[in-house]
Parts: C-alpha cells; sequence; structure tokens
C-alpha cells in the first residue's frame, strides 16, 4: 500500500500547491476504494474527481501557463491512477527508506515546485521499473513528443486571446490521432463491473 | 462495458468539459491518459507456456490432483486464471495466481472426474495485466489430449446401493414374502441368508445345532412368476440366465410355499408352461418344478456366443423394432400376437407379479407391458445382467471397454423401468438367499 500512499499524498500536495480544495474530498474515498481492492469503483471515483479537479483548475492559454504548477496537479494524478489499477507489488513494502525520501521531497517541493515534479517523476519511474518496458515507454515519449512538437509548430495560430477552445480541440484531436496508430491492434479487455459477480479479487 | 472503454469515455468527457469551459487543463490531462494507454496496450504481449500431469486411471467421483506446469514467457508480471475444458459431468477447480516475469511455478488442483474413457486438454489460461485492463486467453493445442479411464468408485457404489437399493429391496421383499408378525410359526434348522438374531439359542443348545425361529407372516393374494425362457436367455454356453432364472425360480417357489403360487414360462414362440395358482405347500412346489423341467431346447433357440460386434453394426432398439416389423413372423408361432402378451393374457385379474426376464430383447414391448400391468397388479422384475454372466475368462481391454458401454446403457434402462417397477438386476451370487441375506 506504500505506493498508493505516495500517490494520494502527492495528489494532495500538488492540488494544495496549485490552491485546489478538491482533492482532500476525493481523495480519501479513492484511497479506500484501493484498500479495499474495488477497481471498478476507483475508476469511477476518478473519474468524478478528474472531472471535479478540470472544473476546478483553469487553464485560459497553454503557452501562458505556469509549466511547473501544472505538472504539479497533473503528473500525481497519473501516479494516482497507475497505482489504483495496479496489483500492488511486494517490492514496495520493503524499501520503506524510499517512502520516506519521496515524502520528504514532496515537502520540500511545497516550496520549490521543479523538486515536487522531480520527485513525483522519481515515484513515477520507481512504479514502472519493475516492469522492464521497452516499447510501451517508447510509444508514449514518441506520442508525447509528437504532440509537443505539434504545440510548438502550431503556436502561431493557436497562441491567441480566448484561444482556449481551440488549443482543446486541437490537443483532442492530435492526441485522438496518435492513439488511433496504437489503437488498430486488437486486444481482448476486461470487463468493468465484474465484480459484482466476483466477489474476490484478492488472490 | 470493458474497462479500458471507463478510460476512454473519460478521456472524451475531459476534452469535452475542457471545450465547453473553455479550459485547457482537462485536454491535457485527457492526453496525459491516452498515453497511459498507448503504453499500457503497447506493453501487453504476454506468452505462457504450461503442461499438465494427471494420473491415467481416475476412480469416479473421486477427487484427483492434477498439476499444471506454468511458465511466464514474458518479463511482465502476470495475473493467471486457469479455466478446464472438461467433459460433461466433470468438475474442477479455477485456480488463480500471480507469476512474475520468466517465473514459473507449478499449480495443484482438484478435478472430479465422472465413468467413462476421456480425452483431456490442457486447460485453457487466461493471462491478465496487473492493472486489470486487458487479457489474453491461451488456448490449449490438439496434440495436448491425454486419455484418462475412469473406472466406477467400488465404494461409491456400495455407499449408493446401500443407501437406495436397501429401501427398495425392503419394501420388495415384504411385498412378496408377507410382514413379518410377531407370533412364532415354527423352528427349523439355520440356512445361509437367515438373520441372527432369529436363532432360537434354547433350542440350538439342546439340539446341538443352530435353530431359526420362523415367525407367521401376512400375505395377501396370489402370486405369480412369469419367467421368460426365450432366445436370449438362452445365451452363453458354459452359464445361461436360464439356468440362474430356474434356480431362482425355483427357489422363489419354495420360498413363497404358503402363498398360492403360479408360474407362467413362455419363449419365443408363446406360452410353454402354464400352472395356476391354485393351492399352497410343497405340492405346488412340486408342481412348479415338474414345469420347470422346459425339457430340449429347439433347435432355433439354442444359443450360440458371437464374436464381439464391430462398432456401428449393432443395431440400435428402434432398429430392431422396426426390422422386428418388417421380417416374417417367426417360424413356429402360433398367432401374431407377442409370447409377452400372450403370457400376461392368462394372468388373473389381480395378483404379485414377479417378472424373471430379459429387459434388452422386446425392451419396448417389455414397458407397455408393464405400465399396462402395474395399474392392476403388484409387480417386481427380476432380471439378469447378461454383463455379469459374461463368461471369458480374462477379457482383454477392447472387450471391457465394449461390456462397460453395454453396462452403462443398461444401467439407463435399469433406471428408466424402475420409474415403472421395481426393478433389480441381478448377477450369478444373487440367488435367493443372498438376496434375502441383503435385506432381511
Amino acid at each position: 500500500m506504500i505506493m498508493i500512499a505516495i500517490a494520494v499524498i502527492a495528489a494532495a500536495m500538488g492540488g494544495l500547491i496549485a490552491g485546489l480544495m478538491i482533492p482532500l474530498l476525493f481523495l480519501p474515498f479513492l484511497f479506500i476504494a484501493k484498500v479495499k481492492n474495488k477497481k471498478d469503483i476507483f475508476l469511477l471515483l476518478f473519474l468524478v474527481y478528474a472531472l471535479a479537479i478540470g472544473y476546478e483548475f483553469e487553464i485560459a492559454n497553454i503557452y501562458g501557463a505556469d509549466l511547473p504548477l501544472v505538472l504539479c496537479v497533473v503528473m500525481p494524478q497519473l501516479l494516482l491512477l497507475d497505482s489504483g489499477l495496479k496489483d500492488e507489488h511486494p517490492i514496495f513494502a520493503k524499501p520503506k527508506i524510499f517512502f520516506v525520501i519521496i515524502i520528504s521531497a514532496f515537502v520540500f517541493g511545497w516550496f520549490v515546485n521543479e523538486v515536487f515534479v522531480g520527485a513525483v517523476l522519481i515515484a513515477l519511474a520507481f512504479e514502472f521499473s519493475s516492469e522492464n518496458a521497452r516499447r510501451g515507454i517508447f510509444a508514449a515519449v514518441i506520442s508525447l513528443a509528437l504532440l509537443i512538437s505539434a504545440l510548438a509548430l502550431a503556436q502561431g495560430v493557436l497562441n491567441l486571446e480566448g484561444g482556449a477552445a481551440t488549443q482543446v480541440v486541437f490537443i483532442s484531436a492530435f492526441s485522438t490521432l496518435t492513439a488511433l496508430l496504437f489503437f488498430r491492434t486488437s486486444i481482448d479487455r476486461q470487463e468493468f463491473g465484474d465484480w459484482i459477480t466476483n466477489k474476490s479479487q484478492k488472490r | 462495458m470493458k474497462r479500458e472503454g471507463v478510460l476512454l469515455l473519460f478521456v472524451l468527457l475531459l476534452f469535452v468539459q475542457g471545450y465547453l469551459f473553455r479550459n485547457v487543463f482537462p485536454a491535457l490531462f485527457s492526453s496525459l491518459i491516452l498515453l497511459y494507454l498507448i503504453y499500457l496496450r503497447v506493453e501487453f504481449s504476454p506468452a505462457i507456456k504450461s503442461e499438465r500431469q494427471i494420473a491415467r486411471k481416475l476412480k469416479d467421483a473421486e477427487r484427483v490432483k492434477t498439476k499444471l506446469r506454468l511458465k511466464n514467457l514474458c518479463n511482465k508480471r502476470l495475473a493467471l486464471d486457469i479455466f478446464e475444458l472438461l467433459p460433461p459431468g466433470f468438475n474442477a477447480e479455477t485456480p488463480a495466481l500471480n507469476l512474475g516475469g520468466g517465473e514459473e511455478r507449478e499449480v495443484e488442483y482438484f478435478i472430479t472426474p465422472v465413468r467413462g474413457i476421456f480425452k483431456l486438454r490442457d486447460p485453457t489460461i487466461r493471462a491478465k495485466d496487473s492493472r486489470g485492463l486487458y487479457y489474453a486467453d491461451f488456448l490449449p493445442d490438439s496434440e495436448s489430449k491425454k486419455e484418462v479411464e475412469v473406472y466406477p468408485n467400488l465404494d461409491r457404489i456400495r455407499e449408493e446401493s446401500k443407501a437406495g437399493e436397501t429401501l427398495k429391496f425392503t419394501e420388495a421383499y415384504k411385498t412378496l414374502f408377507g410382514i413379518q408378525t410377531l407370533e412364532l410359526d415354527s423352528l427349523r434348522e439355520f440356512q445361509s441368508g437367515d438373520e441372527q438374531r432369529h436363532i432360537d439359542w434354547k433350542a440350538t443348545t439342546r439340539l446341538g445345532e443352530l435353530i431359526v425361529k420362523e415367525f407367521l407372516k401376512e400375505t395377501k393374494g396370489d402370486v405369480y412368476i412369469v419367467l421368460d425362457a426365450g432366445k436370449e436367455m438362452r445365451k452363453g454356453i458354459k452359464s445361461s440366465k436360464i439356468d440362474f432364472a430356474t434356480t431362482l425360480t425355483l427357489q422363489l417357489a419354495y420360498a413363497l410355499r404358503k402363498s398360492k403360487l403360479g408360474l407362467i414360462v413362455y419363449d419365443d414362440y408363446g406360452i410353454t408352461r402354464i400352472e395356476a395358482a391354485k393351492t399352497k405347500g410343497s405340492v405346488q412346489v412340486e408342481r412348479i418344478a415338474g414345469s420347470l423341467n422346459i425339457g430340449t431346447i429347439p433347435t432355433t433357440l439354442m444359443g450360440f456366443k458371437l464374436s464381439l460386434p464391430e462398432k456401428g453394426v449393432r443395431l440400435k432398439e428402434e432398429s430392431r423394432a422396426f426390422i422386428g416389423k418388417i421380417l416374417p413372423v417367426v417360424k413356429g408361432r402360433r398367432s401374431s400376437a407377442t409370447s409377452l402378451i400372450e403370457a400376461v393374457s392368462s394372468l388373473p385379474a389381480t395378483a404379485f407379479l414377479l417378472f424373471i426376464a430379459d429387459i434388452t430383447a422386446n425392451t419396448r414391448e417389455l414397458i407397455n407391458v408393464l405400465l399396462d400391468l402395474r395399474k392392476r397388479h403388484k409387480i417386481i422384475l427380476l432380471s439378469p445382467n447378461p454383463i455379469l454372466f459374461y463368461d471369458a475368462d480374462s477379457p482383454d481391454r477392447e472387450t471391457l471397454i465394449w461390456l462397460y458401454e453395454r453396462y452403462k446403457e443398461r444401467e439407463v434402462l435399469i433406471k428408466k423401468l424402475n420409474g415403472i417397477v421395481p426393478t433389480f438386476d441381478l448377477g450369478y451370487s444373487d440367488l435367493l438367499d443372498t438376496i434375502r441375506g441383503g435385506f432381511g
């Protein structure tokens, strides 16, 4: 449960750094859903939580946004989603020292946002390190690089006063098209709501 | 709906929210989730190797341990569910486990089989990613089939027969031999099958040999034994069912000497002997014994043992009935009515009927007759089981399988007949003493 604890603390601190109160309201429920091993409930709660943050945290222009602050809010959400869905790996049960260091970094990050973002990135790297990922990381990095490049290239068109809607459409369209490249292969997907019939997800 | 579908819906909602609220943050957040999904999709490529070990010879309804050796050939941690694709009637546990990248492990779980020879395929293994979003099924290849032979479980048969047969036998016994009263009738020498609690110890000490008390029994009505002496009953050289049936008839006649007892013997040509139930006692038993002197067997009825039929050549009941209709009437028959119908038409309006007949020769006719008779009579059907009379010294595997298949078919038929009248499948050793000993 160490990783979800780190993710919850990171999300709460990231929210507080940006002046958000919504995370404090939802995070305890997300933590309980994870502790009770109810993935589907966790997903639903996360959906509502993300919509609520999207309502509270506002970026009117991506080119004028405070990037460290945006990353302070966004990055812990990814850590939270992954640690909520992923079955806890026993490796995290041992290095309690890692927990202490990372939380200390979060506290320090309260004063220097870049340190907080760095600590979250380290936690993310730790989370994914056990998976020996190659192609997945490569695909994600390429997609992200393409999006950033596209945003940089289209800055002249998109960086306008009141152009948030256009930026949203651009990001949405570009992300969707990139994702379609990787969604062509057919994979069997697990059912949502099987916890209703299959009570024990613990193994 | 799929879990991934929920996340994609979530992405869409965030895009819509960003557009409607003129806010770029939800769009960035949803892009990040899409990147996360891309990562998970590309990384999910499980590979599993499995091999099952199971004993070749199993026992019916007895849990058997099966070992499954699993190896995770990819470098990701996988959650595995194991599903067995077993023949109908089998039961199996569905174990689940987690397997690290490159890890190899042996899983043990239990299967409960049913009788027969089966080819078991390896189980289907469902490999799920650690986030519970995707899965892949690994189906067994056709070469993974392992043959298992599931033998009847003697302990179970014994238990079942104890539970079911005892009740049925007791009921039949009371119907046939009357309900025993507490009134002493006579004393006689102990015979095998007599109950120990009926031994008169005083008389035994006085006379120096085991003496048992015989009590008066309340019996109602006449008893008729209807004996099938047809071709099917005469099959076999060393031991035919008719020999057994004759001995059993004599024993029954003696045991039922206190009732008015009649006998009807019929074969494929019609009724051969008929002894009306006029009197009781040993005189009537002697008459019946005389009637049972069936005499020389007509050459057309002479039994002979056929070699095992080829698969597919053996006729089914329907086919036999059809051939019976189209073939000319058996040479020597006196009328177009079948022998069994002739035999039962000679019965009085009410009586206890004891049928000793082969149930496989003219099953449909026998069932129709029993259905009609049970409205007016109390009936018990005793049928010598041909499988138990099979007299090969050392049957080979093919023969055993063939016999077993016939035995199973017969079990179904016996079950069906039991729904109509109490039916007892008898073997060599099931003569009256044994039967009485078993349920007296």
